[in-house]
């Protein structure tokens, strides 16, 4: 058998001349006339607010004295509120959610919410972080929102509202059902008495006592100016909330809550301005006016929010998180992040008579199967528009390439939108953007790519103008390993300055990598939409396209590629790869060489 | 030598067919044997499924196992690629788990041939159940297949998948993890290795000069390892030395002969598994980055000494009475010895102090899981009113008047405008703990070859725990923690049904929750009541008394619980044990050769 083996070796190894297995670890450098550069990006990044290091002014919190502590950490939403006070150079104010669950005896329990005020540099741009005297006499830079002695501690602070005129409401996620879950063995929310409502101006609500964790799962909004609560919107359910909007007329809102089924629900103020009355609805998209009335007669017609979508027959979505305005044409936008296999959790609903949203019937039929059954597959989730207009939800774009549905996967997709979650909007020279972050929900199904084991997320640019946008109309501007999540993206009025949230700031120096950072982008003003055009190159030849705002450098042709430093050392190798990330690079000269044999010098700024 | 000289004609002939359709270059591309592994695999496979389908639902064991047996032949391929898709649905644990990434609790129904394993060792089977998990396998597999049919295979992922391979068939495999009955489980591990021998040897072959003999002589020790044995009786310590360490050698040696890429070079996110180790007893196998949450290897390097005059610096408690070093102390394995830890004022706490050797290389802090990174471990301790009771300002406070450790700051954290913080403290503190790692036990040493010193006592030892005495399956090897290769991305905990005494007469179930009261919502779930950190046996003999509440003195002690069948054995009502609850049958001498083999894993120099 021995003998027989070795025989076919010989034979094998005749043909294998050179295949192409493998980059060689070093090449002689030789003089590459085709050279490309990769200018340095226009956009400057700069560490705000570092949770865990910077110091907050607190305010007189359970018996302790107002003093100063160390911020909290888990950064998630941002909002801005624009200072148009006349005569102020400041900018504006700029709000940090936080959304873990810590006792804290100087910030007060629960989750919580930062405050700084920012002014910017007339010289270079870059913001700078004013300091302030508040009525309550806090004097500092950051401030903490002070909810303990307001309206009661408040849960997973996660995603918020920002309207138009810089109005701030936080989010509570992960719906409560028991004051055990808001305890947590004394770490996280130590007062469980039962709570008396009080100066939320809801009429329904004041002076009525709840269970404690019956006071979480609120919108709840904040005055930044003076880092204090004013009230939990009580009047607009009680929900696994994420994210909404306010419309122009500021009446209207549109909520976001996660859970599936997800119901999508409207709060229309009767006074511009004032929410604190007004009528609560919930979307119906098979029913002749779609937006059903909610009975807001008591406080527990709030808090059993979800009874009464259910009873009303509400349509179904899977896990509803952010909610983006587009402000030029007054489109909606909300992300369904999706659920694996959600056929159980809305399967009571449906028989009971709620109905899908109808890209989900379309979607389940593709699959050969219905949204109920235990077969129905949600991988990848979705950007969904909703046209206040006609009161239609369309899909904007679907995550994917689904592979469940004949996409291709002979590589993995340079681009793939996988449970996309944080929404908002940036506008480049007067055009909008959609900016869509991600929050995988697990890493198969192609969400990364093969041979990855852990979650990574990314964060994209959908330019809105697109009709029926694809994902080659993405653009990529960050991405982060899991548990350092981008979150919060929210762009400065003046669309100078894009703002998020991360752990890991990517091509700078690490510290303070392990905390949340809010980390301010400037420089967009500078950036010309063409700069942001993806480039589909049609070349015959291997070429390569760099774009140095997204740091993206695009090929011709879909090619394995080995990277050689200026010293001829194979430094990556990328694999059947259509265009490439430089962010991560060290500024120098390069020679990409590809499995063909071309060769080009590309010089990174 | 049967085993061999089938599995040989087998892969010659489908190189031989295959040569002579294609002509030019391709035709060597050892890519093409693995696609092929795949496409011919998965034909097997659901032919099998199908026949698993149509057999009488009260006598389908053979059926069962003939799939079961299709699916290991391939699984190092489709392990790699799908790693999640197969824990979700093939061939994940038969245990309920919070959904993933969830905005509430929602648990999740375990799938696939464990699920099925169970049902079929029922005496009463579950008909109408058991059509449904058939039907679900069915499903699922039709959907692999089509995942692994657009999945493009590249030569590293080749060379990565066979290494991941060697660390799953010895951890997960030969353990009888996978196999709730244990029956097949030599049967198909052998073809879970030689699946992978089978998509190497094409690679092989182009330098096979080099290689063909070192390859041919790791087929022959392995083909008579498997032969004539039995799950009791199989020689995992033979598999280890004889087969796992020289055939990760040749596969690194081959990789790098052929100037096939190395991960490093192709992404900058980090991995738990080093592919240039040859052995998986290395001290380099795991890379210790991954489990740093972003510190490199340099830093933890640069402020560990920082960190280890922090660890002992009482200035972190409030009334200066503690130190981290209070209750983990050098001289028993940074425990205490106690049942529980002594906190403020000599108050005794919850549970007992573990050891911190290895304890870098997990997910999860606190024996009921609560913390996931060292900063956020360290965090509890400070602020826990029973511990340091403190806060971070008081400890800046504290601090900021000694000279000597201004300066030690300023020099570890140079360039920072403040470097005595919260974050550096935190920073300086995790790079200690994460500094305590030993690679060097008598056990390493042999296991990687170094030596050759290891008593048969200590080997029958490991051969008992990672078989008969079923420790291995979960404490994995080689960190013998809870964290789970072969991809290192969780780690677990158990029910045990741990006693509230060791006087097994007058004891109940131990009445602390665990995990389930951990504070985390997501843990909130009923089957995580009771359950804890499955803590690294690695320097257990120094670190009596066990458990999370100290509850046994001694080794013997606690593997008697363990031989008895946990807390369901000791009768107690433990609806969610995950510690299978028929006794062991463990002999006083096996019992002795575990602990043999226990102490070959204490660190000498500590």
């Amino acid at each position: 058998m021995m003998k027989k083996y070795l025989a076919l070796t010989m034979l094998a190894i005749a043909g294998s001349a050179n295949s192409q297995i493998a980059f060689d670890p070093s090449i002689e450098y030789t003089a590459v006339p085709d050279e490309v550069v990769v200018p340095a990006s226009p956009l400057i990044k700069q560490v705000l607010f570092v949770g865990g290091v910077d110091m907050v002014q607190t305010t007189d919190t359970y018996g302790n004295p107002a003093g100063q502590t160390v911020a909290k950490q888990w950064h998630d939403f941002i909002g801005f509120t624009p200072d148009t006070e006349v005569g102020s150079n400041d900018l504006g104010w700029i709000t940090i959610n936080h959304e873990r669950i810590s006792a804290d005896d100087q910030i007060g329990d629960g989750g919580g919410m930062t405050v700084f005020k920012v002014r910017r540099d007339p010289d270079t741009d870059s913001l700078i972080i004013v300091s302030q005297t508040l009525s309550d006499g806090r004097i500092g830079e950051f401030f903490n929102v002070d909810f303990a002695n307001t309206v009661g501690e408040t849960g997973m602070n996660c995603g918020g509202i920002q309207s138009l005129d810089g109005r701030i409401w936080t989010a509570e996620e992960w719906f409560r059902t028991s004051n055990g879950s808001i305890y947590d063995d004394g770490a996280g929310v130590r007062d469980t008495a039962d709570y008396t409502i009080s100066g939320s101006g809801i009429a329904i609500a004041d002076g009525r006592t709840v269970k404690k964790y019956e006071n979480f799962n609120y919108m709840v909004e904040i005055d930044p100016r003076e880092a204090v609560a004013i009230r939990k919107q009580y009047n607009w359910g009680r929900q696994p909330f994420e994210g909404g909007v306010v419309m122009p007329d500021n009446k209207t809102v549109y909520l976001g809550s996660d859970a599936t089924p997800a119901f999508f629900s409207k709060f229309v103020a009767d006074q511009a301005g004032d929410f604190t009355s007004g009528q609560l609805f919930v979307y119906k998209h098979d029913a002749t006016d779609p937006w059903v009335a909610l009975n807001m007669t008591t406080l527990e017609d709030m808090i059993g929010f979800e009874d009464q979508a259910i009873a009303v027959n509400a349509t179904m979505f899977n896990r509803n998180e952010w909610v983006a305005l587009d402000e030029s044409t007054g489109m909606v936008y909300f992300t369904e992040t999706g659920r694996d296999n959600p056929g159980s959790r809305w399967a009571d609903e449906f028989t009971t008579g709620n109905p899908f949203a109808p890209h989900h019937v379309e979607r389940a039929t593709s699959q050969g199967t219905t949204p109920d059954a235990s077969d129905y597959k949600d991988y990848y989730g979705r950007v969904v528009k909703f046209d206040p207009n006609t009161n239609e939800v369309s899909v904007l774009i679907e995550g994917g390439p689904d592979l469940y549905d004949g996409a291709s996967m002979s590589n993995y997709p340079a681009v793939h939108l996988s449970n996309p979650d944080g929404l908002g909007t940036i506008k480049v020279n007067n055009k909008t953007y959609l900016i869509i972050q991600e929050d995988l929900n697990g890493t198969s199904g192609g969400r990364v790519p093969n041979g990855i084991s852990n979650r990574e997320c990314e964060m994209f640019l959908l330019d809105l103008s697109i009709q029926n946008p694809t994902w080659d109309d993405l653009i990529r501007i960050a991405q982060v390993p899991v548990g350092a999540e981008i979150t919060g993206a929210r762009a400065t009025p003046d669309g100078k300055t894009l703002l998020f949230n991360s752990q890991h700031p990517s091509g700078s120096n690490p510290y303070p990598y392990n905390n949340s950072l809010t980390i301010a982008l400037t420089g967009w003003d500078k950036v010309s939409t063409t700069d942001l055009t993806p480039i589909k190159p049609q070349a015959e030849d291997f070429s390569m396209y760099p774009n140095p705002t997204s740091r993206i450098v695009r090929f011709s042709q879909t090619v394995d590629l080995g990277i050689y430093d200026s010293k001829g050392q194979l430094v990556k190798v990328l694999r059947q790869v259509d265009r490439m990330d430089v962010d991560g690079f060290k500024p120098g000269v390069y020679i990409v060489k590809t499995g063909e044999g071309a060769m080009k010098k590309l010089i990174i700024e | 030598m049967k085993g061999i000289s089938i599995f040989l004609l087998l892969s010659i002939g489908a190189l031989l067919a295959f040569s002579s359709k294609v002509d030019g270059i391709e035709n060597v591309d050892p890519r093409v044997n693995s696609n092929q592994q795949i496409d011919q695999g998965f034909r097997e496979l659901m032919i099998a499924a199908k026949a698993f389908k149509s057999a009488s639902l009260t006598n389908n064991d053979e059926e069962f196992y003939t799939l079961k047996s299709r699916y290991k032949r391939i699984e190092w391929l489709l392990d790699y690629y799908q790693p999640e898709f197969i824990q979700d649905y093939i061939n994940g644990p038969p245990l309920l788990k919070p959904e993933r990434n969830s905005p509430s609790m929602v648990i999740v129904e375990p799938k696939g041939f464990q699920v099925l394993e169970e049902m079929l060792m029922e005496d009463d089977r579950d008909s109408a159940n058991l059509q449904k998990q058939i039907d679900l396998l069915l499903l699922h597999l039709g959907e692999l297949q089509l995942l692994m049919q657009r999945t493009q295979i590249q030569h590293r992922h080749v060379f990565e998948a066979a290494h991941l391979e060697i660390q799953r068939i010895l951890s997960l495999g030969l353990t009888g993890f996978d196999s709730p009955s244990a029956k097949k489980v030599v049967e198909e591990n052998q073809l879970a290795l030689f699946g992978v021998f089978e998509g190497l040897e094409p690679y092989v072959l182009l330098k096979e000069k080099l290689f063909a003999k070192r390859f041919h002589k790791i087929l022959l020790r392995a083909d008579e390892l498997f032969s004539n044995t039995s799950f009791n009786k199989f020689d995992r310590y033979g598999f280890l030395l004889e087969i796992c360490n020289p055939f990760k050698d040749l596969l690194v040696d081959l990789q790098d002969e052929l100037n096939v890429e190395f991960r490093e070079l192709t992404t900058d996110i980090s991995f738990a598994v080093n592919f240039h180790a040859n052995s998986i007893f290395d001290s380099n196998y795991i890379n210790d980055d991954y489990f740093l949450n972003g510190m490199t290897v340099n830093q933890r390097k640069q402020w560990a000494p920082l960190g280890e005059a922090l660890f002992y610096d009482k200035r972190l408690s409030a009334d200066e009475s503690m130190s981290c070093a209070s209750c983990h102390d050098l001289s028993k394995g940074f425990a205490d010895g106690l049942k529980k830890a002594k906190g403020r004022n000599q108050k005794e706490l919850k549970r007992n102090s573990p050891g911190l050797i290895h304890s870098l290389y997990t997910h999860k802090f606190f024996w009921d899981g609560r913390a996931h990174k060292t900063h956020q471990q360290i965090e509890h301790v400070v602020f826990s009113d029973d511990e340091f009771n403190t806060s971070y300002m008081d400890i800046l406070n504290r601090l900021k008047t000694d000279e000597n450790l201004l300066r030690a700051f300023k020099t570890t954290f140079p360039n920072q405008s403040s470097p005595l913080s919260r974050h550096n403290i935190l920073e300086a503190l995790s790079a200690y703990v994460a500094s305590l790692t030993d690679w060097n036990t008598k056990f390493d040493r042999n296991a990687r070859g170094d030596e050759n010193s290891l008593t048969h006592q200590e080997q029958e030892g490991f051969n008992l725990f990672m078989g008969k005495a079923q420790c291995g399956i979960c404490h994995f090897a080689p960190l013998f923690n809870g964290t789970v290769p072969p991809l290192f991305t969780d780690s677990e905990t158990e029910v045990l049904g741990t006693p509230s005494s060791s006087d097994k007469s007058n004891a109940h179930l131990d009445e602390d929750l665990g995990r389930y009261a951990n504070g985390l919502p997501k843990d909130e779930a009923y089957f995580y009541k009771h359950s804890f950190k499955t803590p690294s046996i690695r320097n257990a003999a120094n670190t009596a008394p066990y458990m999370h509440n100290g509850v046994f003195a001694t080794l013997e002690e606690l593997i008697d619980f363990y031989n008895d069948g946990g807390g369901q054995g000791w009768g107690f009502d433990v609806p969610f044990q995950t510690l299978p609850s028929d006794p062991l049958g463990l002999t006083e001498q096996e019992k002795q050769s575990l602990i043999a083999f226990i102490r070959s894993l204490s660190s000498e120099n500590r």
